[in-house]
């Protein structure tokens, strides 16, 4: 049987039980927040990234999960948890917002060989993706959209 | 990130704040809820700036009630901020690969408007970790508040006594008064002077300042 390594082992390896047993294969297309030109950040683990620096009060915001990505099931729950941030965060905090998670959702093509799921959140219809290390999720887009209509402004009051 | 007029470094803080969970998160904390171990006061940390280097923080105080409001959905983000019981704000900056027990908090004197939350952020359970933790603390320390019969105002705290079993008001009143920082029940005797007192049809209401008061959580009163 071949056995798939996952991105980031070593790291993973540091917390109990991670990623759980109960992640999955799975084939389904998912939705992530993007930039619209291709940017490092776009399929990066929020642990991963250096810049801006990471929120962390104490260890326990080094989470297991932060070594996987945020994905949705459903397009218009991407664009709602997207404008929930903006009104999650301060005015001043939005351009930075926008440079560190793009302002398009990528539609991607999930099958077996990228990577395990975790448990979808019944609510906002997300869930983590672990991906496997030899998984390029970029390749496996299959449309990139805009989250705001041409005529839509992020409200900055 | 904005330069911020300190007005003391916060000090009691160190060693006596424990989390108790997130009220949002989303890849990481947004607003924490901690409480201070030692009086039971609890103490938002309100993610509000970032640069380069590290993250910012404000820090302030919240009445329990006004956090269930808050998780009830009753008020908004704004209104929690601004309902802060002694409109002191502190903050701290963590820096990268810093944690929050690296870092100092210091009180500031003004705090940037920018810093305000949005009036239309509302609570949502979906975006909370540890949400039946933050629910139970808060109705916890709303329970024991009730037992206490105490109302706290800006400047003094009122404390009204069980129903009287005499007519008699006595010239002092012996206080039951447990040591702050202590998380016993262990009770210790002593009689706190008061500032005023008023005759109720059944009830006694004093008055005691509040640096009489502070540093005590007053149980109970023998009239």
């Amino acid at each position: 049987m071949n056995v798939r390594i996952l991105k980031y082992r070593d790291l993973l390896s540091k917390f109990p039980n991670c990623p759980p047993s109960n992640y999955k294969e799975i084939s389904n297309s998912a939705f992530r927040w993007v930039h619209s030109d291709p940017h490092s950040n776009d399929f990066t683990p929020v642990n991963i990234i250096k810049d801006p620096p990471q929120r962390i009060l104490d260890e326990s915001d080094l989470s297991c999960k932060g070594y996987g990505l945020s994905l949705f099931d459903e397009r218009q729950a991407a664009v709602t948890a997207y404008k929930r941030q903006l009104i999650r965060r301060r005015a001043h905090l939005l351009e930075g917002f926008v440079q560190e998670c793009g302002n398009c959702i990528a539609i991607i093509e999930l099958d077996e060989c990228q990577g395990i799921a975790g448990d979808l959140n019944e609510t906002t219809r997300h869930f983590t993706f672990h991906e496997y290390i030899d998984s390029t999720l970029e390749s496996k887009i299959i449309e990139i959209f805009s989250i705001f209509d041409a005529d839509e402004e992020i409200d900055n009051t | 990130m904005k330069k911020l007029t300190i007005l003391r470094e916060e000090l009691s803080f160190t060693d006596s704040l424990i989390r108790i969970g997130d009220i949002m998160n989303f890849e990481g904390p947004l607003l924490v809820l901690f409480e201070d171990i030692r009086n039971g006061r609890l103490y938002l940390f309100d993610w509000v700036d970032r640069n380069s280097k590290g993250n910012r923080w404000i820090i302030y105080r919240v009445m329990p009630q006004a956090l269930n409001k808050f998780i009830n959905k009753e008020i908004s983000q704004l209104e929690l901020f601004k309902s802060n019981l002694n409109n002191k704000y502190f903050y701290t900056d963590i820096a990268r690969n810093e944690k929050l027990n690296d870092c100092r908090i210091f009180e500031i004197e003004n705090l940037p408007i920018n810093y305000l939350p949005k009036e239309n952020n509302y609570f949502e359970v979906s975006e909370s970790k540890s949400f039946n933790k933050i629910q139970f603390t808060i109705l916890r320390i709303l329970s024991r508040q009730k037992q206490d019969n105490c109302i706290s105002t800006l400047d003094n705290i009122h404390f009204i006594s069980r129903k009287l079993r005499t007519n008699k008001i006595e010239k002092s009143y012996s206080l039951s008064v447990s040591k702050v920082g202590k998380l016993t029940d262990t009770l210790l005797d002593q009689t706190v002077p008061f500032q005023k007192i008023k005759r109720d049809f059944n009830y006694v209401s004093i008055t005691f300042s509040r640096s009489h008061a502070k540093y005590h959580k007053l149980n109970k009163i023998y009239a």
